[in-house]
């Protein structure tokens, strides 16, 4: 008790000393809202009146994102790929064939609307405005990773609050890992195509795709590699939300 | 007042951003049990995320997607920020479940997730 008093007592101190550190350099930060501070000065100007005419994509974070920092976006979705594959590997001690809804016990019902019959209306719904969110990541709001995590919630809803499997595929999380590295291998091989046709790696211009339209090019580099985020992205949730549900948990006894 | 009013209008959010961050700090500093330690990672998170979309604010700042009758760099908020941060947010995602992973392995072999518990066991064990 008296140690965990004194662990206070110094997370207190650090925290007021932090506290007056940051006071004393308050000053240094740019004013909000100002357009002629130092963030939104010098390179955003360029990123903003170039990036249009660079990228040939009107969403400019999605040109950021996509085109100047692509080969950033592809390890960042190799990272994913990565957690996804560790929290499967942390929990595989334990495996159990497959789970079964019974561990969320009884399926309540909310307000007289059975959660059983109405989760498979929504879902529909759900990734139908998914696929919205991923076709218009390039021309307005929306993109990959948005996406992926609404086709992952949509997932999410069916088994977890309703409770229900898939009976025609049984999404393991083995499938679900192989998923997305299918995502990272989309948008590697987006990198490498231009490369046959004498660009250099992700130079969405010179994709073997015989159209002669840069801006063309572009929309479909970019739409490539947006696909490829979505299954990553959406996989890897899914893998994890499956590697917790396929172990034998505590509540599960001697099975 | 006038003095107060500025200072809340021009750097007023970097205040809340700052306590949202200690807060933080203070929770993994001294919390005992490793799942508020990792809400805590969490909300530290959340803090430097809203710490970088803040430096991409500007005053009459419309969205960043193009508009062909506005051309001036003014006239948009900064893109920058957004585009780190989306995908900040989305590894921050698996780091969180990796997190999650590890404790649930945790309480699988010391049978709590206390860390006085775990220190006695592992004290017990040696």
């Amino acid at each position: 008790m008296k140690k965990k008093k004194i662990g206070q007592a110094v997370g207190v101190i650090l925290v007021i000393a932090m506290v007056c550190v940051f006071w004393q350099l308050i000053d240094y930060l740019p004013v909000i809202g100002d357009p002629k501070s130092a963030p939104n000065s010098h390179v955003s100007k360029m990123y903003i009146v170039d990036g249009p005419s660079m990228t040939h994509s009107p969403n400019l974070v999605t040109g950021v994102l996509a085109d100047f920092r692509g080969f950033d976006t592809l390890w960042e979705t190799t990272v994913m790929f990565l957690a996804g594959m560790a929290v499967s590997m942390i929990l595989s001690d334990k495996l159990k064939r497959h789970w079964d809804a019974s561990i969320f016990g009884e399926i309540r019902t909310f307000g007289g609307a059975d959660v059983k019959a109405m989760i498979p209306l929504i879902v529909p719904f759900i990734l139908l405005y998914a696929v919205y969110v991923l076709f218009h990541g390039e021309v307005s709001l929306g993109g990959g990773f948005q996406a992926g995590a609404l086709i992952a919630l949509g997932y999410i809803l069916y088994a977890m609050v309703a409770g229900l499997t898939i009976k025609t595929v049984k999404v393991t999380q083995h499938l679900s890992i192989c998923l997305a590295a299918l995502g990272v291998f989309i948008y590697a091989l987006t990198g490498i195509l231009p490369m046959f046709n004498g660009g250099k790696f992700l130079d969405y211009g010179r994709l073997p795709f015989g159209a002669e339209a840069t801006a063309e090019l572009h929309t479909t580099g970019i739409l490539m590699i947006e696909v490829g985020v979505t299954v990553c992205v959406a996989a890897t949730i899914v893998t994890i939300l499956e590697a917790v549900l396929e172990r034998k948990s505590l509540h599960d006894g001697n099975q | 007042m006038t003095v107060i009013n500025d200072f809340l209008a021009e750097r007023g959010i970097y205040m809340l951003t700052m306590i949202l961050f200690f807060l933080g700090v203070y929770g993994i500093a001294t919390c005992g049990n490793y799942m508020k330690k990792l809400i805590c990672m969490n909300i530290m998170q959340v803090a430097v995320i809203f710490f970088f979309l803040c430096l991409g604010q500007k005053l009459g700042g419309t969205i960043p997607v193009t508009v062909t009758d506005i051309v001036l760099a003014e006239e948009y908020i900064n893109p920058l920020p957004h585009a780190l941060m989306l995908t900040a947010i989305v590894v921050s995602l698996g780091t969180t479940g990796v997190g999650l992973a590890l404790l649930m392995r945790i309480k699988d072999k010391y049978g709590s997730m206390e860390e006085e518990d775990v220190i006695k066991k592992e004290e017990k064990e040696l």
